[in-house]
């Protein structure tokens, strides 16, 4: 995992004494950024890309502090008037000032170095506007003066990474479902589709039935002290006095992070479509809250995690716009590609992001895309990565890609970017 | 999107050997060890007897390769002779994900200098590799 204590200079003088540092891999995910350092196995860094600020530190004058704060101890400390909120919007920068704040961070704190002195490769979503790319590459160059730059697609990166040039590349994150046709090493930009049914909508759903249930849902933060009680009993706990007067942002942003936590243990995909009767003697699974408080969930941990492939089970966000179940994308995807290259996809499916490591979601996508597909058609997932990578896949290629004597003469340099300007990266980042 | 490798230029004599000149059953090609070039590994001499099995026992489980095979079948209509050059990326699921990435982004380099090519496989296990299932869409163009 990316250990956020470790400072570049001992790692230098460690592990690469005298070796020459390549470059630098971002890879921006709405949840999440993962940083680190071209050919390494891992990213050094995995820091939420929820950034923290201080809306009054104007007023303040406070120049002991700073304005911003990342990381995910920094951020989740309770102050007064400090907000949380992301950079990007639909998988895309659209904050530009919070995004410099990070990169500012990312080199003042994080890999302790110059940033003109290393090139930078970064992934960016199959989507992304022409506007945004340039603006970007503007930054990099004019602002942190790199000596080169890369943009990389993600589903490129993840599907290179497995050795496949032509893949489907199915990433359930937390904002969003995209389904990403890849050809030849090429994305095909024409048969995207993406869907607003992720991970985030299966928070809303836990919320629901949590407050349904008439749990308290006190946040971490807010709790001062816990006994242990018995299944189903009143918790007995103290809340913290004194709190500062938080944002709500900030404590949505707290709650958000109790509901992932609960997610992550409790929801199940089932094996086939949900049916009460079914699933009323699966096998129960207790959580316990921030309060103390415990109970078994049964049949609810399968309804959740049936909402990803059957929308019509949503409670919260139902006839919601845009919520395609991630089977339908697929198809529908497929659908929209050449007849020629469909059995190609089929049989290249690669699933990634975060909420496809909810228990069952593999076997789940493949039963209903075996139903669903003509049987001519050879399916075939690839599931092999383990757990770990399937949250770095894009990271991993982009980390290999940069490290790689080869791959040098793709880069934007500095002086193309200066003889070009910045819409060079269309065409060298294609 | 590429890895900006060079293909050697023993590669493309291989290939016509193969193609052209019909020398060679199959050719293997590798990555170089400093990963600069891709190269050639094998070069099978036609011979009577070939199996498939012959070619695909020559993939490494755990490392990456490309190959070209002068592929010959009986076509189903009407039992006519048929020969054709199939194009093969071997990228086994556990090689290490470095030479995934490498195949991966260095095939296009190599089979842009590749012509005459009749089908493409992307094999990730020997599954991909069934030759009814070639012969089946080989002989559906
Ligand atoms: N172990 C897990 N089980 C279930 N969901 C998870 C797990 N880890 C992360 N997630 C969910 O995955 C999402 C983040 O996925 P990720 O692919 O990192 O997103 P993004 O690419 O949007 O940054 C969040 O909604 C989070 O709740």
């Amino acid at each position: 995992m990316a250990n956020s204590n470790l400072n570049w200079s001992s790692v230098c003088g460690g592990l690469y004494s005298g070796e020459e540092i390549g470059a630098f891999v971002f890879d921006i995910g709405s949840y999440s950024t993962r940083l680190g350092v071209a050919g390494e196995d891992l990213p050094k860094y995995d820091i939420p890309s929820a950034v923290a600020y201080d809306e009054n530190y104007e007023e303040k004058k406070d120049t002991q502090k700073s304005k911003y704060s990342f990381g995910d101890v920094e951020i989740r400390v309770p102050r007064e008037g400090v907000q949380i909120q992301t950079f990007l919007e639909d998988g895309m920068i659209s904050n530009w000032d919070l995004f410099e704040a990070l990169v500012d961070h990312v080199y003042a704190k994080k890999f302790c170095a110059a940033s003109n002195e290393y090139p930078v490769l970064m992934s960016e979503p199959s989507w992304n506007l022409r506007a945004k790319r340039e603006k970007v590459t503007e930054i990099m160059f004019e602002k942190y003066e790199i000596p080169g730059f890369y943009l990389a697609k993600s589903a490129l990166l993840t599907a290179f990474a497995s050795g496949r040039p032509t893949a489907l590349v199915v990433d359930v994150g937390s904002k969003q479902t995209s389904v990403v046709p890849v050809y030849e090493g090429y994305v095909l930009c024409q048969g995207i589709v993406r869907s607003t049914l992720a991970g985030d909508t299966l928070i809303a759903e836990s919320q629901k039935l949590l407050e349904t249930m008439n749990i308290d849902l006190a946040p971490i933060y807010t709790v001062k002290s816990k006994d242990p009680v018995g299944i189903n009993e009143q918790p007995k706990w103290t809340k913290k006095t004194n709190l500062p007067n938080v944002t709500p942002s900030y404590h949505n942003k707290m709650l958000y992070d109790l509901l992932c936590d609960f997610n992550s243990q409790v929801v199940q995909i089932p094996e086939t479509s949900y049916d009460d009767s079914l699933h009323d003697n699966a096998p129960a699974v207790s959580y316990e809250f921030p309060t103390g408080f415990n109970s078994e969930f049964g049949n609810e941990r399968f309804r959740i995690g049936e909402c990803l492939f059957d929308p019509r089970q949503l409670q919260v966000m139902r006839n919601a716009q845009g919520m395609l179940s991630v089977s339908l994308a697929v198809t529908t995807c497929v659908g929209m590609c050449d007849v020629d290259i469909r059995s190609n996809l089929y049989s290249s499916v690669i699933v990634t992001g975060g909420t496809t490591m909810l228990n069952g979601f593999t076997d789940r996508l493949q039963y209903e895309l075996q139903r669903k597909i003509p049987p001519t058609l050879k399916l075939k997932m690839h599931n092999s990565q383990p757990n770990i990578q399937r949250r770095f896949s894009a990271w991993l290629g982009g980390s290999i890609l940069g490290s790689l004597g080869c791959f040098h003469q793709l880069w934007i340099s500095k002086q193309e970017y200066e003889e070009g300007g910045k819409n060079c990266v269309e065409r060298k980042c294609p | 999107m590429s890895s900006g490798i060079d293909v050697n230029s023993k590669v493309l004599e291989a290939y016509n050997a193969l193609q052209l000149q019909h020398n060679y059953k199959y050719v293997i090609f590798k990555l170089s060890d400093d990963l600069k070039q891709i190269e050639v590994e094998t070069t099978k001499k036609n011979y009577d007897g070939f199996a498939w099995k012959d070619f695909t026992d020559q993939l490494p489980p755990c490392d990456v390769r490309y190959a070209v095979v002068d592929f010959h079948f009986n076509k189903k209509s009407d039992g006519a002779k048929q020969e054709k050059v199939i194009f093969v990326h071997w990228a086994p699921d556990n090689a290490p994900i470095k030479r995934k990435m490498l195949i991966a982004s260095s095939k296009d380099a190599l089979k842009r200098k590749l012509e005459g090519l009749s089908l493409e496989v992307q094999a990730n296990d020997m599954s991909d590799l069934l030759e009814e299932e070639i012969i089946a869409k080989l002989d559906r163009t």
